[in-house]
């Protein structure tokens, strides 16, 4: 019994990380059009300043916001000098350019940072939350609270927001969008920063977790970006919706089968919702975004 | 088009050559220096190992050039970066004899990226000491002839292990090892040793090498009452493992093989989890409390003090490790000069040296030359190994 109840809780705390990334790859789909595929990166960067910054004395409270501006400002750099110059080119063109970036931005963390495991600290000190034998750590529960903030706050800026309906305007159609005097290139700016500080977000507080390495955006990115796609990619609580389901099916997989197929499950299980519903498992949502 | 066909092959032609021109410089028979070359895991999954070892290794250089070199000559190290792959390691071997001329080589520091080595290494005849944990790689001993595997390996730690168990009178444990070689390898030792020795195994469980929650596992190895758990892995996932026991809060005595105690970051990442947790560690970890009739604790002290007032980091068995394959090489280069195959059975002739991680004993069938003996099992007070008596 405890460990199926242990399964369910590491399931939730694992598919609480993805659905943070997950909501960053929404963001920027949502108003570039594009798989920003840096998104891991940004969460390792974000994690790797808040915890140099942390050994250096740094207060955790301070730390963690100077990461995130960090991160976005990177973010920011990064959208200026390599995509916007791009913005006319093809989508798939700039879906590579990103993992440029993506690769660019390891390379960076792997000279700076070298290969070497870093830790943060709790974000609150105290005992794990208990259940019936099995336990569930404080800082899962950040992960957990911290997604369903950004989701909430996406959900509303995208759907219930003037600004939120311009910024989806660019993507539907860029012209139009010049014309009713919303500036797409201003808009690419504002999501790409908006995801990098996601990103940092996330990586910041799954640290004390999983600890932070150069190549931990590697895997964060990818799973993130299945938990997107099972969410249909453009809606926020779609993302945490598939984030949460990716975790679950994936600890329950390992640890009924075994826990050297974790990582096949997701995989496969993002082939099959490709394959059977290219839309997510909420095709309802993801339509308002097809044109 | 013609033309231009032309000129571009030109220009190709050019760029080759100028890359020869540019390429490392061809070696000089004047300049006496004995070429080592090492192939370390710098960057890539394992790289977590990889840097330490090459500030381990061009400390101990530095330290024989400091003192005269061999017999006057000096020792150069180039290092290589083989990015924690198989095929890259191959390539940067071949380099390294064609191009570097070195007399041998140092690495690859893991199992699986020494494998894809050795058919090289052993058809150009380069006397090789790999810092994986397989035995594999040295053996079977006559296809093996210039390999070398310094560093301990799983059976070491399994019999330090099952000699720990039986005199402590523990006979149920469960077994959680992280799914890659490493821990497989672990699992194999540890299953053949296990049932002679009267000790059993309630369950294998495995974990991914990333993964940043074990405790389903972990609860289910609770559930079968085990009087030990054994951990096979290296950190960070080992110092995970610590941790989420903690947050279960689970009273079943935790052993880890050498592999988590090679770095100080085991404890450090666990961040006060790792508190209690036993291990089969080596002895500079235990340094302060060795008896001062210990064969190695002299230089023990004197190498940890220098490394860590040189690179600012604390000392790991793993550093020692990496430190005692230039050892054995500037051994054997005392009395083959840089021929290799002298070398190699200059090497395989050493007995009774005293290194840091323990006291090598080669011979043409043992290329590792440690044993059991030299480890301790050690348990973590207040953030630092002591010794369990």
């Amino acid at each position: 019994m405890s460990e199926v109840v242990q399964f369910l809780l590491s399931g939730i705390a694992a598919g609480g990380i993805y659905a943070l990334i997950a909501v960053g790859f929404v963001t920027v789909y949502n108003v570039l059009g594009i798989i920003n595929f840096a998104q891991g990166e940004f969460a390792m960067f974000g994690a790797l300043v808040a915890a140099s910054l942390v050994a250096r004395g740094v207060p955790l409270v301070a730390a963690i916001p100077l990461a995130i501006a960090v991160t976005a400002a990177t973010g920011a750099l990064t959208e200026r000098a390599i995509l916007r110059p791009a913005a006319g080119s093809s989508d798939v063109v700039r879906i590579i350019i990103t993992i440029g970036v993506s690769i660019g931005l390891r390379g960076l963390a792997l000279t700076v940072w070298s290969s070497k495991s870093y830790a943060l600290p709790q974000f609150s000190g105290g005992e794990p939350v208990r259940i019936l034998g099995a336990a569930l750590a404080l800082q899962n529960f950040w992960v957990l609270g911290v997604a369903a903030a950004i989701m909430i706050a996406l959900y509303l800026l995208f759907e219930r927001t003037y600004f939120g309906s311009a910024l989806r305007a660019c993507v539907m159609s860029p012209n139009a969008s010049r014309l009713m005097g919303i500036s797409p290139s201003v808009m690419s700016l504002f999501a790409y920063t908006m995801s990098a500080a996601l990103g940092a977000m996330a990586g910041i507080v799954v640290t004390p977790i999983s600890l932070a390495t150069y190549d931990m955006g590697i895997m964060l990115g990818l799973k993130g970006f299945v938990a997107a796609v099972l969410g249909g990619l453009v809606s926020a609580p779609g993302a945490v919706v598939g984030g949460l389901l990716l975790g679950i099916i994936e600890s329950f997989a390992a640890g009924f089968l075994s826990s050297g197929y974790r990582d096949a499950i997701a995989f496969a299980l993002l082939l099959a919702v490709l394959g059977i519903r290219p839309t997510g498992l909420f095709a309802r949502m993801a339509e308002q975004r097809r044109v | 088009m013609k033309k231009r066909k032309i000129v571009g092959c030109a220009r190709m032609l050019l760029a080759l050559g100028l890359m020869l021109v540019a390429g490392p410089a061809p070696v000089n028979a004047q300049a006496k220096e004995y070429r080592i070359g090492a192939v370390m895991e710098l960057s890539g999954p394992f790289s977590s190992w990889g840097a330490p070892m090459r500030d381990a290794i061009q400390l101990a250089v530095d330290n024989i050039n400091a003192a005269g070199g061999i017999k006057g000559v000096p020792l150069k190290l180039v290092v290589y970066d083989g990015r924690s792959k198989g095929t890259e390691a191959v390539l940067l071997a071949k380099r390294l004899v064609t191009q570097d001329k070195v007399v041998a080589i140092i690495g690859p520091g893991t199992s699986p990226t020494t494998m894809p080595v050795i058919p090289y290494v052993t058809e150009a005849g380069v006397p090789t000491l790999s810092m994986g944990s397989s035995d594999r790689i040295i053996e079977p001993a006559n296809e093996r002839r210039w390999l070398f595997r310094p560093p301990y390996g799983s059976r070491h730690n399994v019999e330090k292990l099952i000699e720990h168990f039986k005199a402590t009178g523990i006979k149920k444990v469960g077994f959680l090892s992280v799914n890659n070689a490493y821990g497989d390898t672990g699992r194999e030792e540890f299953e053949k040793a296990a049932r002679p020795a009267g000790i059993e195994v309630v369950a294998w469980e495995k974990f991914g090498g990333t993964d940043n929650d074990v405790k389903p596992q972990l609860t289910k190895l609770r559930a079968l009452a085990p009087q030990a758990i054994i951990v096979w892995s290296i950190p960070p996932a080992a110092s995970i493992v610590q941790k989420n026991r903690a947050e279960l809060a689970i009273d079943i005595p935790m052993y880890h093989d050498n592999g988590a105690s090679l770095t100080p970051q085991f404890i450090e990442l666990a961040a006060g989890a790792a508190e209690g947790a036993y291990g089969v560690v080596i002895k500079v970890d235990v340094l302060d409390e060795l008896p001062a009739n210990d064969p190695q604790k002299a230089t023990l002290l004197k190498f940890r003090q220098q490394f860590e007032s040189r690179f600012g980091m604390d000392v790991g068995g793993l550093y020692g490790e990496a430190y005692d394959c230039v050892l054995l090489i500037a051994k054997g280069l005392e009395s083959a000069g840089d021929n290799k195959e002298k070398l190699r059975d200059a090497i395989e002739r050493v007995k009774g040296f005293v290194g840091m991680a323990g006291i090598y004993t080669m011979s043409p069938t043992e290329h590792n030359g440690l044993s059991a003996r030299d480890l301790v099992i050690g348990r973590v007070k207040n953030g630092k190994w002591t010794i369990v008596k």
